[in-house]
């Protein structure tokens, strides 16, 4: 298990890239447009929503396939399952707003790595709130909500030049990407620097 | 006291009177289970979860070939097969209607798998008695229940149910799987057509055929 940490360590050292994602300063108003990325952003994930789900994982150089069981309350908190053939491999309990709670793991799955990985990566595809995100552009002119939090970390989401579609997501920290989505809301590759992740969504 | 000699003495009796129906069921489950060839059969598998109200439903189909050759596909709400024959096996995802081979990782576990589906599939679970404590109950359906004698297995799993008609020879109607946390999956089995020719390529490691193609050679055998 030290050796699968080790690897993981040195993937995240090895191949962390900078963002190409810049803002534009100062971003050019355009309240029409704002509100169509907004209301985008809101309907990405709606609240209320259970979802099934079908990931493919790779990761040091291997593959899983894990079932994913998403439920988002109407107050944003959300709850995810991952599933292998025998047995869960993470259940998560992610808060609005507060630290995101472990609720089990399968003995091969260190609960740091469920934190990390898989409890970060499902905040920042479904439990974003709009009305925490400033609007921006891109330097490509493109409409972007984003938001710096706490922890040093930038979140954007990036939409397409009416607003009316959402074409990226990317949490990023002092310039290097940490993680950066892209896709359609059913279809999603995820890029992390210890894994890659292409997650289906089949039911609302 | 004497009170006391005589509940221990009934209670031994009834443990021993358990033993022997649970020995007896076994056996008949052994001698009038098909001996099957080959099987297809239809299921439905739930996954109920603490942190969930409802559970996650998948639906596929199951094709078994002796000795060791089996089929495991989900056709709803994703499409996925996990085929093995024996010591080597393959998993296929489709995305956007493209079949996609996995290079897996967990590959070594599947032979145990398969051979655990195999024995279950044929009823040889007296088998395994050095590996599980044998128990019946009766909950509408005849439920034989496995429990791990081995506390690493007992980790993952606390229980196997397996639930049984009165006609035994299609094998078990369900199986329920529970885990030391509450949480339990349940598999039910449905439309099994037993000794019916499975078309070639069926557990084809590299090209599996469609499911839809051997689905009707399967039910037009049978007419």
């Amino acid at each position: 298990m030290r050796a699968g940490r080790l690897l993981v360590l040195l993937l995240l050292a090895g191949c962390a890239t900078r963002s190409p994602l810049t803002l534009q300063t100062p971003a050019t108003a355009d309240t029409a447009l704002e509100q169509r990325a907004r209301q985008t952003m809101r309907e990405l994930v709606p609240r209320g929503t259970r979802l099934t789900q079908r990931a493919i994982v790779n990761a040091a150089g291997r593959q899983f396939s894990c079932d994913g069981l998403l439920q988002i309350a109407t107050d944003g908190d959300l709850r995810l399952a991952l599933l292998a053939p025998m047995g869960v491999i993470a259940e998560l309990h992610v808060p609005p707003d507060q630290a995101i709670e472990v609720v089990k793991t399968a003995p091969s799955f260190p609960e740091p790595w469920a934190r990390q990985y898989v409890g970060t990566t499902a905040r920042l595809l479904f439990a974003m709130d709009e009305s925490a995100f400033s609007f921006g552009r891109l330097t490509d002119g493109r409409p972007v909500l984003w938001k710096d939090t706490a922890e040093g970390e930038r979140w954007l989401y990036v939409f397409n030049a009416d607003g009316t579609q959402w074409q990226e997501a990317e949490m990023a920290r002092g310039g290097t990407r940490l993680c950066h989505a892209v896709g359609t809301p059913a279809s999603i590759h995820v890029t992390a620097p210890a894994f890659e992740l292409d997650l289906r969504t089949m039911g609302r | 006291m004497r009170t006391t000699f005589i509940l221990v003495m009934m209670l031994a009796g009834a443990v021993e009177a358990q033993t022997n129906d649970v020995a007896a069921f076994l056996k008949r489950l052994g001698e009038t289970t098909v001996k099957a060839e080959t099987l297809f059969v239809e299921y439905a598998q739930e996954r109920h979860l603490s942190l969930f109200e409802e559970p996650l439903r998948t639906e596929g189909y199951l094709c078994f070939q002796k000795p060791n050759s089996i089929r495991w596909e989900v056709t709803k709400p994703y499409r996925s097969i996990l085929v093995s024959t024996g010591n080597t096996a393959a998993q296929f995802e489709q995305t956007d209607g493209r079949w996609k081979r996995l290079d897996l990782s967990y590959m070594k576990s599947i032979p145990n798998f398969v051979g655990g589906m195999a024995m279950f599939l044929e009823g040889r679970y007296a088998e395994r008695q050095q590996d599980y404590e044998f128990a019946l109950r009766k909950d509408g359906d005849t439920v034989l229940v496995l429990k791990p004698k081995q506390k690493a297995a007992g980790q993952f799993i606390s229980a196997f149910e397996l639930h049984f008609t009165e006609d035994l020879t299609a094998g078990a109607r369900q199986v329920v799987m529970r885990q030391p946390d509450g949480d339990w999956t349940s598999i039910e089995f449905s439309h099994q057509v037993a000794n019916k020719p499975l078309p070639a390529g069926t557990f084809d490691l590299q090209t599996p055929a469609d499911i839809e193609g051997i689905q009707k050679a399967v039910r037009d055998a049978g007419r």
